[in-house]
């Protein structure tokens, strides 16, 4: 959003810091938009998944004249596809976290906006301040980076019981 | 009687997942979509297993196992978590909380299988 420059404030870098929030603005819609398309897309093959699942089931449960190894076959590939799917959890956890981290850019953006919007003309430019507020953007980028998702091959994961 | 689950996932098609998984092989399913849900099943009726994820909007499914083992029904119940998480920080900070294992997603649905047949049979 572009605010109302004072008069003492430098235009040029509240104009960068204005357009830096318009493009996250930008950004944030596009995680929201894939967010949605993710969601639809795992949707639909997971109703396909069900109805793949619901033959598999009945033919195993009824006399359907399938071969051992027909069935098999269609085991071997509702599991795969049981794990396959499992990954629209870790594409989702994925777009949290590159929320998290625009956010976070969002809240430095906003404070340094401040601290430049309140300098007044002739002082020195809010540098040490401005650091801070980066050094704790930074910081707060990676803790979520920590916690990023583990898992990103298609083998399924481990188990631990305690 | 077959004996019931309750899964905890945000996300729908795990919750799917996991109903189709578990009913197939005869076991009664209830979904949860957070853990506020989750914990309003378990005061309404009791479970023999609960499959939960970790990271989910609102109460993460540590603080949902907490909450479980303070109701004197869930003190014993096996909590598996689900998760996509896979640190050994995390893994403590789950047997702390009182969880009774740790399955990383992608899960295999025949170990899954095996793991809740193992404590629930």
């Amino acid at each position: 959003m572009l605010n109302n420059s004072r008069s003492y404030a430098q235009p040029g870098t509240l104009g960068a810091l204005d357009a830096l929030s318009d493009i996250l603005s930008g950004v944030k819609r596009d995680v929201a938009r894939s967010r949605e398309v993710l969601n639809g897309a795992f949707g639909k093959i997971a109703a396909r998944f069900a109805q793949v699942h619901a033959i598999a089931v009945a033919a195993e449960a009824r006399d359907s004249g399938l071969s051992d190894e027909a069935l098999n076959a269609l085991r071997k590939v509702t599991d795969s596809l049981t794990i396959e799917l499992q990954f629209e959890d870790s594409l989702s956890q994925l777009l949290d976290h590159v929320q998290g981290k625009v956010e976070a850019i969002g809240v430095a953006l906003t404070e340094t906006r401040t601290l430049v919007s309140s300098t007044p003309g002739g002082d020195a430019e809010p540098v040490g301040p401005a650091l801070e507020v980066l050094a704790r953007t930074v910081k707060s980028i990676q803790m979520a980076a920590d916690a990023a998702v583990a898992e990103r091959s298609t083998s399924s994961g481990s188990v631990e019981l305690f | 009687m077959s004996k019931a689950i309750l899964t905890v996932d945000d996300s729908t098609s795990m919750r799917q997942m996991l109903a189709f998984i578990l009913k197939g092989a005869g076991y009664q399913v209830v979904q949860a979509s957070s853990s506020d849900e989750a914990l309003t099943h378990a005061a309404g009726r009791s479970f023999d297993m609960v499959l939960t994820d970790q990271n989910m909007p609102g109460g993460d499914g540590l603080e949902l196992v907490c909450a479980l083992r303070s109701l004197p029904a869930y003190a014993d119940t096996p909590i598996i978590m689900l998760t996509t998480e896979s640190s050994e920080e995390m893994k403590n900070k789950g047997r702390a909380a009182g969880a009774t294992g740790w399955m990383v997603k992608p899960f295999d649905p025949n170990r899954l299988l095996e793991v809740v047949r193992k404590f629930v049979n």
